[in-house]
Formats: structure tokens, sequence, C-alpha cells
């Protein structure tokens, strides 16, 4: 057993749901892969929905918070901290404040950088909130299926499963999905998303020493939509049983940051004792994996069916959510 | 609302509190941090709330000033919380029909507005449990 | 025919930019402290008068005076707030005395506050400029910076004097305001430095021009039974008059803003009983320096168009002659608007008492107090004085 462990989890998800029908209804074409995706409130965003995910995950832990780290790439503000802001919502007092960003693995590289915070021995608990806002462009409402939703998890010393980080790989420099500061618009190029991914996984594979080395994990937990890379994905060896039952993507849509958390959170909910889930955090042709060994299995709160119902919005509540939200100046 | 206010003001609003006397033992909302008005006296202490409350009255604005532009109509709700205090709050978004006097509701943090230079201000607004 | 209308406590906060009071913080501190200074509580106290001239636009705040007596604990006793731009403190003393005189009230709790520093200088530049007529003589730019210089030039092209000469005011005013623990701004300055200050509005420079404030004072007035039968030194409002000048600029400003005192401050000597010779303190309006000498010229301390001379010489140190401002005036006090007609009240009152917390005037038994406001629309005037 590793001395980094996962004591609690917490998952927030608004109660709203789009569908791809809906969707298509106004644009001709639904969502990409997606039955669903979440529809945020006007009055939520990244931050109160970490605070939401995080206030489940912290609902039986009275130990003290030695720090907070806040993975997302949706904050309200593109200069101010969220994560001191978070701590103040959770009456988390001297604890160091770190937010990371930039891309969709900064759950995976938030949960690396809690294990190194405990395993350096100083730091007794630390919450990892990865949180994404939807936020489509106009144009981009049937590319991507943006959904919004938090996860965060409580790294200690101690818990209900360990924690194991494997080699990183930011071997690849590329441009796939990416904007840059100052222009609004998102770039994206399907090609290099899909090129990028399959050379990336294959690499994995190839480290881990074989598809057959894969065979071990009972979940695989995709910090990505899996219905994008499906092939991709059985190519490498790792089956569609692996993936689907922590595919939360179907209902809630993309999640940016906040996927492979709510994915972690999928497996853990629904694994025994003595499971091994394996997490990947991708983006831009990099990889980041963690294993996540379930030394004690914890009550079930059937997080899958939570996810799976909803609300059903409708247009234009939707509308409303996404561009009048923008239109009116609420910003992020 | 201001920047300035934004500093003095904001982490007060993110948790509910009330403030009690502590001569006459009254509990007080959180702006009645001065005097107490049943006793006069200026000994009030800072409590914070469970955030656990019962719904006694709620009506819905149709007419928002400018800032929640938008988001009507809303529900605002007076609610006594499990200590007590007699209150109003925000409910959050729900079909209209869908709160009663007498639920009980949660509190919660969210957005409340965006002050005039841009500051975000979030706050207590509550939920059904 | 005389009044006597005791000045049983006094209660200030310091001036500044002060991030982290409120309002109502500034206004329940002077409030307190006013009443502790009286040795009463809000049972006692029978009207609450709140002076404040723009809380609408400085603090999106409204109905301050209910505010107030419910952070007071002064519920159920009746509130009434009052405005009349920079002479909002003089005029809501005045209401207090006139609720005394006329018997229906015993003790009142008069408050002034102004809490200028939550928007930014635009903002509050444009709040301020709204108290003279922003829809006409307003419209195009013009401030109340640039509304004074306007006068202050006409009156040196008048009378000769120089920006040096000017400037004297200033100095004396620094000296003063760097010796006062609660104002605002606490240094001292040379003639040459008040010039060489960047102008705010040509000719008035920036050590010329008072800054913006947040600040709450309070005084408990009450009738003459209450106060002698008090232990408080007993210090009396004996004389007050109030009158109105014009609204615009455009008017012929220099008569009328020595006109807008000389009206008052004679009514309020006639009331007391007393001449200009007698005043041993006095605390003249001064936002802009150009007002302190229009000021005490009209207060009969010194000819028109030479009152300048008196601060130059000396006569108006706190060894003077007439001490004049000794608190820093409202150059360096700062101007919270609502509250600087108080804080003069305050101001005098503490000198009469002999516990002024800056520097003490020698056994001052006759004081004056002149609040002016608006564009040189209003002006209130107190005599006072120091019984045995």
């Amino acid at each position: 057993m590793s001395n980094v462990c996962l004591k609690s989890y917490g998952i927030y998800v608004p109660r709203g749901r789009i569908a791809s029908k809906t969707i298509a209804s106004l644009y001709g074409k639904g969502l990409p892969g997606f039955k669903t995706t979440s529809v945020s409130e006007l009055d939520e965003d990244c931050l109160t929905m970490a605070y939401e995910a995080a206030k489940n995950c912290l609902a039986k832990e009275t130990g003290k918070v030695d720090a907070v780290i806040l993975a997302t790439t949706s904050l309200p503000f593109e200069y101010k901290k969220g994560s001191s802001l978070l701590a103040q919502m959770l009456k988390i007092e001297h604890a160091w404040c770190i937010d990371i960003g930039a891309s969709f693995m900064a759950s995976a590289e938030a949960l690396w950088l809690a294990g190194q915070m405990i395993g350096g021995g100083t730091l007794e608990n630390v919450l990892v909130v990865a949180s994404e806002h939807s936020r489509p462009e106009q144009g981009e409402e049937t590319d991507f299926g943006w959904g919004s939703g938090a996860a965060a998890f409580l790294v200690s010393n101690k818990g209900i499963a360990s924690l194991n980080f494997l080699t990183p790989d930011y071997g690849i420099e590329a441009f796939d999905i990416w904007k840059l500061r100052g222009n609004a618009k998102l770039k994206y190029r399907p090609e290099m998303l899909d090129d990028n991914f399959a050379v990336a996984i294959s690499r994995f594979v190839k480290g881990m020493g074989g598809k057959d080395q894969l065979k071990k994990y009972r979940y695989a937990a995709i910090g990505l939509n899996r219905s994008r890379w499906a092939k991709a994905l059985n190519k490498a060896g790792i089956a569609a049983e692996q993936i689907d039952p922590v595919n939360c993507s179907t209902y809630l849509g993309h999640l940016g940051a906040a996927t492979l958390g709510i994915n972690l959170a999928l497996a853990i909910d629904q694994a025994a004792q003595g499971d091994l889930i394996l997490g990947i955090g991708y983006a831009h042709g990099n990889l980041v994996g963690v294993e996540i060994s379930i030394d004690s299995a914890p009550e079930r709160v059937q997080l899958l069916e939570f996810i799976q119902n909803g609300e059903e919005r409708t247009l234009a509540e939707f509308w409303q959510a996404v561009y009048d939200r923008r239109m009116r100046g609420y910003g992020n | 609302m201001s920047v300035i206010e934004y500093r003095r003001m904001a982490l007060d609003k993110l948790h509910l509190h009330g403030y009690r006397c502590k001569d006459c033992g009254v509990l007080h909302p959180s702006w009645e941090k001065y005097t107490c008005g049943e006793c006069r006296s200026s000994n009030l202490v800072r409590e914070d709330l469970s955030g656990k409350a019962k719904v006694t009255h709620f009506g819905a604005v149709y007419y928002p000033p400018t800032e929640f532009k938008g988001e009507e109509p809303y529900l605002l709700a007076e609610i006594v919380t499990e200590e007590g205090l007699r209150t109003s709050s925000r409910i959050v978004k729900m079909p209209l029909d869908a709160l009663k006097v007498g639920d009980t509701v949660q509190s919660t943090i969210r957005r409340v507005k965006i002050g005039p230079e841009g500051e975000l201000y979030y706050g207590v607004k509550f939920d059904k449990v | 025919m005389g009044i006597k209308i005791g000045v049983l406590g006094t209660g200030k906060t310091k001036h500044g930019i002060l991030y982290d009071k409120s309002l109502r913080d500034l206004m329940v501190e002077a409030g307190r402290k006013a009443m502790q200074d009286a040795g009463l509580g809000p049972e006692d106290i029978d009207l609450l008068v709140v002076g404040n001239a723009a809380s609408i636009g400085f603090n999106s705040e409204n109905n301050l005076a209910a505010m107030i007596g419910d952070h007071l604990g002064l519920v159920p006793k009746p509130n009434v707030r009052c405005e009349a731009a920079c002479g909002t403190g003089g005029w809501a003393a005045q209401i207090a005395a006139m609720g005394i005189l006329s018997g229906l009230y015993k003790t009142v709790l008069v408050i002034g506050g102004e809490k200028m520093s939550d928007v930014t200088t635009d903002v509050g530049t444009t709040v301020i400029a709204q108290a003279a007529d922003a829809k006409e003589e307003y419209f195009g730019g013009h401030t109340f910076p640039s509304g004074v210089a306007m006068y202050a030039a006409r009156y040196m092209a008048r009378f000769g004097s120089t920006e040096a000469d000017m400037a004297h005011v200033a100095v004396k005013n620094h000296y003063y305001g760097a010796r006062n623990p609660d104002a605002q701004l606490r240094f001292e300055c040379t003639v040459e430095e008040v010039l060489k200050s960047p102008y705010v509005a040509k000719p008035l420079h920036l050590f010329e021009v008072c800054p913006m404030t947040d600040a709450a004072s309070a005084v408990v007035l009450c009738n003459e039974d209450i106060m002698k039968a008090s232990n408080k030194p007993q210090v009396y409002i004996t004389g007050t008059g109030v009158g109105s000048g014009t609204f615009y600029n455009t008017c012929d400003q220099l008569e009328d803003n020595w006109g807008l005192v000389k009206g008052p401050v004679d009514k309020a000597y006639e009331m007391a009983g007393v001449k200009p010779s007698q005043i041993n303190i006095a605390e003249i309006y001064n936002a802009f320096s150009i007002q302190e000498i229009l000021g005490l010229e009209a207060a009969g301390f010194a000819p028109y168009g030479e009152g300048w001379k008196l601060v130059a010489e000396g006569h108006t140190h706190h060894d003077g002659r007439i001490p004049i401002n000794i608190s820093g005036g409202v150059l360096s006090k700062g101007h919270p608007l609502g509250a600087t007609g108080t804080s003069e009240i305050v101001d005098v009152v503490q000198q009469l008492r002999g516990d002024f917390p800056g520097v003490k005037v020698k056994d001052p038994e006759f004081g004056l107090s002149i609040n002016r406001g608006g564009p040189g629309s209003v002006c209130v005037c107190y005599v006072y004085q120091r019984m045995a």
C-alpha cells in the first residue's frame, strides 16, 4: 500500500440535462456521441460547483485540510485565484491554495501534486477539486457537447484507496485544441485531435508493457469523451466494459478537467475491495496515468444512476443558461 | 457596491450567520451586529448557523432590479432556521410551484450578482432538501 | 434674543480613507461615542437627525436615518435625514435646534456621516458635481474645484492678491492638521511646496483643495434644563444664522460668496449678543482655501479683500488674535460631506471644553462655526459660549 491514499470523494452535477435530440431540433445535428449534457443554472459556475462537490467530499471528514487544489479551465476569472475563494467558501483556513489549469489534464496533475504533498510528510490532508463549467462559443454547440460538473477528492496518508502515479508522457508538443490569449475563438483540428490521442495511447500501452497489462484494471476512467476515441481505445486494449460504466460524458457531456474526476468517482463507487482502477489524464497528446487500488470499498451511493437522471431542459432554458448568460455579462 | 465594499463584505456573505445578544440571548440576522433590538445591548457575538431552515412564506419577483434581469421570475422565501432565526433569502431556481410552505431547505453557495466594477458576489441561497 | 442649546456630548471617528469601515460602521461609532460622552443611552434620546449628502451616489444606500436608528437601538424614537450638500451637518444640527427650542424634544442626537472612498475618484467627482446643476451649468464638464477656482481667480484679480499670498492659508491649515490625530492629511508644507503642488483647477493647487474622506461626527444637543442638571462642561450654542446663496457659479459669485456668509454670521452674532472681536476660536469651512479667506472676511475678522493677510501674518494661529481652523480645517481634516458641519461643531466645543486632541487654544470662551455648502448655496453658522 502506498502512503498516498484517497480518504473520501464527492461529486456535484447540475440537475438540468439537454437532450441530443433537442439540440438537433435547432442545429440540425445533435451532440457528438452523447445522449445528454448537463446544464447549469445562471447562478452556478465553476466555483459554486466545486464548493458543492467538496462539501459532499468533506461531509464526514473532520480533520484539518492543509491544501486546496482547484483544477479547471473555466474559472470565472482570467486574472484572480479561484482556490483561495473556494477555501473561504469551505471555511478552510491556513491552507495552501493552488489553481491548476491550462488543459483537461489538470485534474490528473492536481491529484499527482496532492500525492507529492502527502508523500512529503508534512501535510496530512489535501483537497483536490476538479470543476468545469460549460461555455460553448457560437457554432460549437454540436462540436464538443460541453457540460458542467465537479468532483472532489480528499488525498491523505490513509484512506479507502491507494494512489500510484505512472510515468508521465509529455513528449508530444502539438496544437489540436487551443485558444490564444486575447482571442475569443477556441480553435481545433479534428485530425490532430484523433492522431495525437492514437499516438499517445499507443505509447502508453507500450510503456505499460503491452495490452495484456491493461486487463488487470476493473475500470479505466478516461479524462475525455470515450465516443470520439472508441476505436483508438479498443485498439489499445481497453475494453468497452472497462470504460462504459465509468464514462460520465454520455450523460453529462464534455466536462474538460472534471471528466476524469467524475469518472474516477464513478469507478470508486462501483468498485469492490481489491479492484484496480486506471485513471488516464489526457490533453494535446500528453498523457498521465494513475492507478487506484481499492483497499476498502466505500458504501455505494449510486453515482451512475444519479448521473443518468436529471431534469430535462428545453431549448429556451439551454439558450438562457449558455448564451443569455454571456450576453448579460454574467461571464463564465 | 464596489470592489472596496467587496473586500469588506464579500466573505461575510458566504455563510449563513447571525448575531446573538450575550445579555438577553436573542439571535438576530447577520446585519444586526451593532445593537440588540430587544434589550439595546451592544454585546453581540457572531454565530454561524447550520443552514437548515423551514419555509414560512414565499413569493416570486417578476420585475427585478437591473443586476437580476434575466433571472425572473425568481423565488424569495421567508424562512426560520433551526436555531430559530427568522430571515429571508433567495431560493435556487426551481419551478415556482415546486416550493411549499413548510418545506425544509438547506443553505448553499451560489452566484448572487455581478457588481458595477465586475466584482462577482457569491452568497447564500437555499435549496429544497 | 439669545438662545441656549446645550452641547451635552460629542463624538467623532478618524477622518481618512477607511476601506474597512462602512458608512454605517462610521455613523454607529460616532453616535455611540457622542451618547457615551453625554452619559446617555438610546432610551434617553428623543430624536435622531442624520446628516448625509450623497449616500445614494457613493454607497448605493438610502433611508439612512431609519437604518442608523435601528443600529443604535433608537427604535421607536423618531428619526429624519437631512441633506444640504456640504452644509448638511450644520443643517442637521439646525433641525435639532429647532426641535429643542420648540419644546418638542429635549435631547437630540445629531450624526453627520459620509463614506466617499467606495467609489473611484471620477465617480466621486461626478457625485459631488450633482450638488450643483448637473443638467445645466455643470453639464459640460464643470467640477466643484473648477467652480471654486473661478471665483478664486476673480478675487485675486479684484484685490491684487497672488497665488503665493493665498498659499498661506494652506500652510497654516496643514500645520495644524499635522498635529490633529484625527485629521486625514497630516503633513506640513511651505508656501513654495504649495505652489509646486499640481493644479487641481487653476489657480487652486492640490494642497489648497480638500481630499475626499470617510468620517462621521456626532453631537448630543439638549435643552438648558438638562444641560444645567448635568455635570458636563457648560457649553451652549447661543446664536445661529442660516441663509442661502446662489446655486450657480456664473452669478455674481464673489459678492454672493462673501454675502452668503455675512448674513447668517451677523444674525448669529446678534442672537448671541457678541461681536467678532470676542470670538476666541472659529472653525470656518475651507474645502478650498479661498473659502477660509472669504469666510473670515465675512465674519468680520478682516476687511473685505484682506483676509489672506490675517493668515499670512499669523493672526489666525492658535496663539494669534483670532484662532481659525486650529483643527487643520476641512483642508487637512478632509471633507466627508455630510459630516463636515457636525465635525466643526465637535471641534469648537472640544476647544471650549479644553479636550480637543490636537493643538489647544488657551481658555477660549466664545466660539464660531461656519458651515457652507454647494456652489455657494447654503450657509449655517453657530456661536458658542462656555459658561461657568
